[in-house]
């Protein structure tokens, strides 16, 4: 095995025994499909919203992984790799340490996509709600935000002094980006100047319910 | 010709100058030490000639290799093996891991089995690093450093953290990588140290070489088998921070 094949191996195996991250990426949205879901029919709310909640919550719960890997996980690991010495440790051997960072930032790519075809089949299966109707569409739009998002998080993995304050910038921009993209409410729920300011902190992971029922391509995650 | 050559290297900071002027140079299958009081400029000096900062002024040799050419340096990265004063390795990754992980970055590198046998590492093979004691983590990081079968290896500071049994401990494995054929630059502030294990030193402060020599055997009742070559001002090891003894 070659030395750049071999540490991404070495990294996913690091990866997974962080248990932090297991959960994140696993648990975490499985267990928000499973809390939406017992809400949602214990709920008497009509048959329309009860549908476009079915196709809100998986792009929630994908939206909160992907944001947590890119602005919390990737920029923490990173900037932890920095300030320990590790990434100078293997610029003392003939590989450049950048290619520790290709294989973190390949891992946590790899982990978004795992998440969210996840979050799609055991949300089928298991709790009922939809599968994304325009499948191109979605594509792109998953494709841009998980790009977006991890390049915010490797600008902090690159201005952070130390993991701490990587971990501080991460969360300070974290929860916010979920408020105002709409990842607890959803975006037409929202006041309309927080919606607004949504609108412009192009970062966020957006999510949008869709207004008619029948429709269940009323799922969007834009940039 | 000497192994490493380095003449009049020159590094400044932002807003001071680490090193003014050093010169020496060090035979192959010697241990050279590098010696002199904490901030005096040796880790810099070091880590100029190893390639891993770009000095200001002067030359350096490493068998014949420039540390300022990208080509050289990338051959240079083959054939040196480097324990950084301050790094680390994830805490999650085990003894195996590690020195698996680094063979393969090499192009003909020792068996990484045997390195573990012989660095005592065998019933930790399977630890995470983070769970090492102090010691087993430096005999980790030497067993790292020869990994890619070196014929230089640079040990900086590799004793000053462990306590006076590790660090007698790590003396002997210093002189163990030696008897391997591989020409040790070794950076202490021990007098101790550099006298139970160096061939010849540069004892460096404030940047300059002030005194270049082979440790003598001043020291009364001393274990250092060596001969004397000159004789010094005994108050040097009395007072174990080197001072000039010009």
């Amino acid at each position: 095995m070659s030395g750049r094949t071999k540490l991404t191996y070495v990294e996913s195996k690091l990866f997974l025994r962080d248990p932090t991250a297991v959960f994140f990426v696993i648990a975490l949205p499985i267990m928000l499909l499973a809390i939406f879901h017992f809400v949602t029919t214990k709920s008497d709310d009509d048959a329309a919203t009860k549908a476009s909640m079915a196709a809100f919550v998986p792009a929630m719960a994908m939206s909160l992984c992907l944001t947590m890997l890119a602005l919390n996980l990737l920029p923490t690991t990173l900037a932890t790799y920095r300030e320990k010495g590790i990434l100078r440790r293997m610029a003392a051997s003939p590989i450049h340490p950048g290619n520790l960072l290709l294989a973190q930032l390949f891992i946590n790519l790899v982990t978004a996509a795992v998440s969210a075809v996840l979050v799609l089949i055991v949300g089928k299966t298991a709790f009922d709600t939809k599968l994304p109707g325009d499948v191109p569409a979605f594509l792109v739009s998953f494709v841009l935000g998980t790009w977006a998002l991890f390049s915010i998080g490797l600008v902090i993995a690159a201005v952070a002094p130390s993991s701490k304050s990587a971990t501080a910038m991460g969360l300070s921009l974290l929860f916010p980006s979920l408020f105002f993209g709409g990842a607890f409410l959803p975006k037409e729920d929202l006041p309309e100047t927080v919606s607004t300011i949504g609108d412009y902190t192009r970062w966020a992971p957006r999510s949008r319910r869709c207004a008619t029922p029948g429709r269940t391509s009323g799922r969007r995650r834009c940039t | 010709m000497p192994l490493i050559e380095v003449s009049n290297l020159r590094k400044e900071y932002r807003n001071h100058v680490a090193v003014q002027d050093v010169s020496f140079s060090v035979e192959e299958g010697e241990i050279f030490g590098i010696l002199g009081p904490n901030g005096a400029g040796k880790t810099t000096a070091v880590e100029c000639i190893e390639g891993m900062r770009k000095r200001d002024g002067g030359e350096i040799s490493v068998m014949g290799l420039d540390p300022l050419k990208d080509k050289d340096l990338a051959e240079l990265r083959e054939s040196i093996g480097i324990q950084l004063q301050q790094s680390e390795l994830p805490p999650k990754m085990k003894v195996w891991e590690a020195l698996e992980l680094y063979s393969t970055f090499y192009r003909d590198p020792v068996d990484w089995r045997e390195l573990i046998k012989d660095w005592g590492l065998s019933g930790k093979a399977d630890t995470a690093y983070g769970s090492l004691s102090g010691g087993q983590q430096q005999r980790l990081s030497i067993a790292l450093a020869l990994v890619g079968k070196p014929r230089i290896a640079v040990f900086d500071e590799l004793t000053t953290a462990l306590d006076p049994h590790a660090r007698r401990e790590t003396w002997k494995l210093i002189e163990k990588v030696r008897e391997q054929d591989v020409t040790v630059l070794l950076v202490t502030h021990f007098m101790e140290e550099a006298e139970r294990l160096c061939d010849r030193i540069a004892i460096i402060e404030s940047g300059r070489v002030v005194a270049l020599d082979t440790p003598p055997d001043w020291c009364p009742g001393s274990m250092s088998s060596r001969s004397s070559a000159s004789s010094r001002p005994s108050r040097w090891t009395t007072n174990c921070s080197p001072r000039c003894p010009r």
